[in-house]
């Protein structure tokens, strides 16, 4: 009983005493602050890039390769998965002329495609890398 | 279980009207930068605790469900945020050790409360709501100041009924002891000697 009442009195004191603190507010740029940066991200958001091959399908794409490689590591041929029944004659009786006969590529110009072609690549990393910086500030 | 009036500028917000968000942070500004100041101790600490409170309720604006009230999905992100920022810098709020002491009369205590105006009374309070620690202090706040029923801190704080109801009893205790250690015969003297 005691106890209770001593549970009640505190109780009392607490909820008189809290009650006449005041709650403070934060400063006026506070909203402001807030919306700005929920602009940034949602622009963010706008111009995130999505990579050409989602997740799923690089996920596929592995998943099959893995299958694969298992199927013919377990030393059955190729023969047995069925492609015998297909009919691959078709492909021979066609006939394509080599329209490139007659050019002749020399070495030189071989090496300046490949590393044309590599540099390539690599500006369109540092470009992209350039692009997301320039959206973020 | 959210008002109608919140659950329009949800709607809204959801549907890309950014702007509508912001009348949600005037609505409920106050009543989390107060608890995040009453758990951070520091202006600065509880406006950034705060914002970045607001900013994380906008990007899970999708994964509210209504299914409480809108200030106690609030309530819960801020005390998240501000456990982790608490927890970063430990060093920083290191509690002072209470005894709890077996007071029986707490009449003595409110006379001398009493003896205060109001103002005074309520800045005397609050330095000694900031000397407990962190967790006692937010459940007595939104239990006493913001009113939130034990339902609503179980569920902002993830606690136990039981759990609450200790802290919560822990704490009243504990304030009492606060005010009578280090108000009462600060009081007294001053008193005292006029």
């Amino acid at each position: 009983m005691g106890e209770n009442k001593h549970i009640e009195e505190l109780d009392a004191f607490a909820k008189k005493y809290i009650n006449e603190i005041e709650s403070e507010s934060p400063s006026i740029d506070f909203t402001k602050n807030i919306m700005d940066s929920i602009q940034e991200f949602e622009k963010s958001e706008i111009y995130k890039a999505d990579p050409l091959i989602s997740k799923k399908t690089w996920s596929l794409l592995i998943g099959t390769l893995v299958v694969s490689i298992l199927y013919v590591a377990k030393g059955k041929s190729i023969g047995s998965i069925g492609f015998s029944k297909i009919n691959l004659d078709v492909f021979s009786k066609i006939k394509i002329p080599n329209l490139f006969e007659s050019i002749s590529v020399s070495n030189i110009m071989l090496y300046a495609c490949f590393f044309f072609t590599v540099l390539i690549f690599a500006q369109i990393y540092f470009l992209k890398k350039r692009f997301e910086t320039n959206i973020k500030s | 279980m959210t008002t109608i009036n919140d659950q329009i500028y949800i709607d809204k917000t959801l549907k890309g009207d950014t702007n509508a968000f912001a009348f949600l942070v005037e609505q409920y500004k106050v009543m989390v930068y107060s608890l995040a100041l009453k758990m951070m101790k520091n202006r600065e600490e509880a406006e950034e605790v705060s914002q970045d409170t607001f900013i994380k309720a906008y990007k899970k604006l999708d994964k509210f469900k209504g299914e409480s009230k809108f200030s106690t999905w609030l309530y819960k992100i801020t005390y998240r945020n501000c456990l982790d920022a608490i927890k970063k810098n430990k060093e920083k709020y290191n509690n002072d050790t209470i005894d709890e002491i077996t007071i029986n009369k707490i009449s003595g205590t409110e006379s001398i409360l009493e003896s205060l105006e109001r103002k005074e009374r309520a800045v005397v309070m609050n330095t000694c709501l900031l000397k407990l620690p962190e967790e006692e202090r937010s459940i007595l706040w939104m239990f006493y100041f913001e009113e939130l029923s034990l339902k609503e801190i179980i569920k902002v704080t993830d606690l136990s009924e039981a759990n609450v109801k200790v802290k919560l009893h822990r704490a009243r205790k504990r304030l009492l002891t606060i005010v009578k250690r280090d108000v009462e015969p600060e009081l007294i003297n001053h008193y005292g000697r006029k």
